[in-house]
């Protein structure tokens, strides 16, 4: 970058004045300001003149003055020097002069407007972030995870869970868990393959090739286990990471079947919903998302007030499960409709859950059933797909 | 006390006005003065470069946060006046931000350690915390050797090995803590509860063990670090040694707990009145579920009244572990003097936190330009008159920034 050449007129501004500290002695030199085309001149103040400058610095190499009305202001020099300089309007006036510009992040913050239009650009960088930024970044680390340590994970939850003790052995008998079991094989094969492959082995869990044409991601490795939960969870259902996908005894019991012996086709559909979070990798973005936002809200909210910045990660992540739930219903239907399944069912579910519990948003999993869409809306969406022909 | 004059104004020398071109007479060497520093940052003006930062900081995905570092420090800097004389930053940004890499680096290699078996985790945290005291150290160096007053360098001359046995007392008893949960989940199954209760079975002893030990060395452990961090200060070539008996930091430590023992039945009266209000009506209805759906109405307000003590103590532990620490800090003709009030951080501490949460956050730099402010003119600065003409010493030797961005966890309080 070359520099302004000095002014035609150099002496139309006074020269600031200033202190020079050398580094090596306390007691500063007073001294006069001055440039050529590339340098910084310091000449003492104090007589006799000498012929030559005592200080002279290339301009570019100086580190700027921090802009401060009550503060000092102090160019610090390449060689370890200081010079502090005495009155900060008289400098101004003189770099202005000089053309010698103040680095762009400094002038910034001079100005009210200016670091207002910081405040609105960094508002919108977040608004962007959040939107944009951190869910695609949150979707490709959670699809790059290793199997394993996605295993590692639904162990360690599942350890955890059984410590709350939110996890209890399943009453259910066991002939009725198998039930399940191969009922939701027997959908999945038929929504993942192009042909009824018929009855699946019990407890397929091997991931099965869609066929080449289609779009279809494949089918992720999954196990379905049964668990009894505190009453205060009421029916409920989550999938973990890994593919571990855990419903209580009281949804199976709240979706019990009209034939005792079949399976209700709503239990397939949180099933299926569960595996299309599974699919998504929607529980790994979560815990992605609520790790970048707690890093931004710590640093603007601050070290000391770690409470304050939970709370708005918390609130956040509501929203994001939303969208997260329409992907998961979407898949559920899918399932539902390719194993010939009614979707209606899923609105009959919601029924009968939100009898079962009336205040539903109360304490509950926060991977389970909270946090979800307004049921109208989700019984409006299973009822409108009933309503339709099926492709 | 003869001969000192307390000096909050400035001194004359350096803002003379241009015409007195003539050398102010040197003050007699053996007449002491007292500085007092004076803090001239103003919180409106900070909030501005703290947006800026922010802004940078957010869009060039962290990259700018020793830029933003350093504009900070020469901010405070420039509005931290001793004598009239501002202290100065010479910090190369981007030599910090070498350090900033290198940190991001290890730290991400920590992390990721994480998903390995509990015992590669475990090597992971011992090799870190084995690099620890080294960065300590450099970053202290760093600091220190980039801080100037009057245009002498202070410096930090704490050794390699004095930074390791400082450090000891803390870093024993949490490896062995460490250790211990390792050591108890060792083959165990984490998925499976009653492995999971075996394995905390055998660890529990050691580990209370460990933590036991820590608690009752933290004080000891306290007087080391400061001890070591105070020692290596340097100014002009005079050495700083900070004189205080380890039954010091532990007479604060019992003072601050006995203190919280004391508070907390008073913090626990609110508790008593919002349990007392909630039960009152459950007699009458005798509804079960009103107040369970009370409860966390109930766990709220406790748990800020004692998060809001906590705070409090915070306060009271920290301004006395100033005063002690520089009341003691003394270099040949050069000594310190803190008179910081417990009352008066806490109450500024409690109506910043109140505030910082009112606006979302936005008071925070108010907040941090007012703690600084308060903490810095409890000081005082006594030295001889002379100290204008003091030399720099030899020892004039930066550090590395990579030791900077890691001492910031530490917080070299004061910058002096």
């Amino acid at each position: 970058m070359a520099l302004p050449p000095p002014p035609a007129n150099p002496g139309a501004t006074p020269a600031p004045l200033g202190r020079w500290f050398d580094g090596r002695k306390a007691q500063g030199l007073a001294v006069r300001l001055a440039r050529d085309s590339s340098h910084l001149l310091l000449w003492p103040l104090q007589p006799p003149l000498p012929a030559e400058p005592a200080g002279r610095y290339p301009l570019q190499a100086l580190t700027w003055p921090e802009p401060t009305r009550h503060g000092v202001y102090q160019l610090i020099l390449p060689d370890g020097g200081v010079l502090r300089l005495d009155d900060a309007p008289t400098w101004d006036r003189w770099a202005r002069a000089h053309h010698l510009r103040t680095p762009l992040a400094a002038r910034w913050a001079q100005s009210w407007r200016s670091s207002a239009l910081a405040g609105v650009l960094l508002v919108a960088l977040m608004a962007g972030a959040w939107r944009w930024a951190i869910p695609w970044a949150a979707q490709h680390a959670a699809q790059a995870m290793p199997d394993t340590v996605r295993q590692t994970i639904d162990r360690e939850v599942v350890a955890e869970f059984t410590r709350r003790g939110w996890l209890q052995p399943s009453a259910l008998p066991a002939e009725q868990q198998q039930q399940v079991r191969d009922a939701l094989a027997q959908a999945l094969a038929r929504a993942y393959a192009a042909a009824p492959a018929g009855p699946q082995p019990p407890g397929a869990q091997a991931p099965t090739r869609p066929p080449a044409s289609s779009p279809l991601p494949p089918l992720p490795r999954h196990r379905l286990s049964f668990h009894r939960m505190p009453k205060a969870l009421g029916p409920n259902a989550f999938a973990l990471p890994g593919g571990q996908i855990v419903v209580n005894d009281a949804l199976v019991a709240l979706l019990r079947a009209t034939p005792p012996a079949t399976v209700h086709p709503a239990l397939l559909g949180v099933l299926a919903h569960e595996l299309g979070h599974v699919q998504g990798q929607h529980g790994l973005q979560l815990v992605a998302q609520a790790g970048a936002m707690g890093v931004l809200m710590g640093w603007w909210v601050g070290d000391h007030s770690a409470v304050l910045a939970g709370v708005p990660t918390v609130l956040a992540q509501a929203g994001y499960s939303r969208t997260h739930e329409r992907a998961a219903d979407a898949e559920a239907l899918r399932v539902m409709q390719a194993a010939g399944l009614d979707p209606t069912a899923m609105a009959e579910f919601f029924r009968r859950l939100a009898k079962a519990l009336p205040e539903r948003d109360g304490d509950s999993l926060s991977l389970g059933l909270s946090s979800h869409p307004a049921d109208q809306e989700r019984i409006a969406f299973f009822e409108r797909a009933g309503q339709r022909p099926r492709p | 006390m003869g001969g000192r004059q307390i000096d909050d104004t400035g001194g004359a020398e350096g803002v003379a006005p241009p015409s007195d071109q003539t050398k102010p007479p040197d003050p007699p060497p053996l007449q002491t003065r007292v500085l007092r520093p004076r803090f001239t940052a103003s919180g409106s003006e900070y909030f501005r470069i703290w947006l800026v930062n922010l802004l940078l900081v957010v869009a060039t995905l962290g990259l700018y946060l020793p830029f933003a570092k350093a504009r900070r420090l020469r901010y405070f800097y420039a509005n931290t006046l001793v004598g009239g004389e501002p202290l100065a930053f010479h910090g190369d940004a981007w030599k910090m931000l070498r350090g900033h890499l290198v940190m991001l680096v290890l730290f991400g290699v920590y992390a990721a350690s994480d998903h390995l078996s509990a015992w590669d985790a475990l090597a992971a945290a011992v090799a870190l915390a084995a690099l620890w005291p080294a960065l300590w150290r450099s970053a202290l160096m760093f600091r220190l050797a980039n801080t100037s007053w009057r245009g002498l360098r202070l410096g930090f001359d704490g050794s390699l090995a004095g930074a390791y046995l400082a450090l000891l007392p803390v870093g024993l008893p949490a490896l062995a803590l460490v250790t211990a949960q390792t050591w108890g989940m060792d083959g165990l199954d984490p998925a499976d509860p009653e492995a999971v209760g075996l394995g905390l079975g055998r660890s529990t002893p050691y580990a209370a063990a460990a933590l036991l030990a820590g608690l009752l060395l933290s004080p000891w452990a306290l007087a080391r670090v400061r001890r070591y961090q105070h020692g290596g200060y340097r100014y002009a070539g005079r050495a700083a040694r900070l004189t205080v008996d380890n039954f010091d930091f532990y007479a604060l430590a019992v003072k601050t707990v006995a203190l919280a023992l004391a508070a907390l039945p008073l913090a626990a009266i609110p508790f008593g009145l919002v349990e007392a209000a909630h039960l009152a009506p459950d007699g009458l209805s005798g509804g079960q579920t009103a107040r369970k759906a009370a409860a966390p109405y109930v766990m709220l307000p406790v748990a800020l009244v004692f998060w809001l003590t906590f705070q409090g103590m915070a306060a009271y532990f920290s301004s006395r572990l100033q005063n002690l620490c520089w009341n003691h800090t003394r270099a040949p003709q050069l000594q310190f003097n803190s008179a910081l009030r417990a009352g008066a951080l806490a109450r500024l501490t409690l109506k910043n936190l109140a505030l910082t949460a009112l606006t979302l956050g936005l008071y925070r730099p108010f907040a941090v330009v007012q703690v600084h402010r308060l903490r810095l003119q409890a000081v005082t600065l006594q030295l001889p008159g002379d100290h204008t003409h003091w030399q720099a010493g030899t020892d004039v030797r930066p550090g590395s920034g990579s030791g900077e961005m890691s001492g910031d966890f530490f917080g070299i309080d004061l910058g002096l």
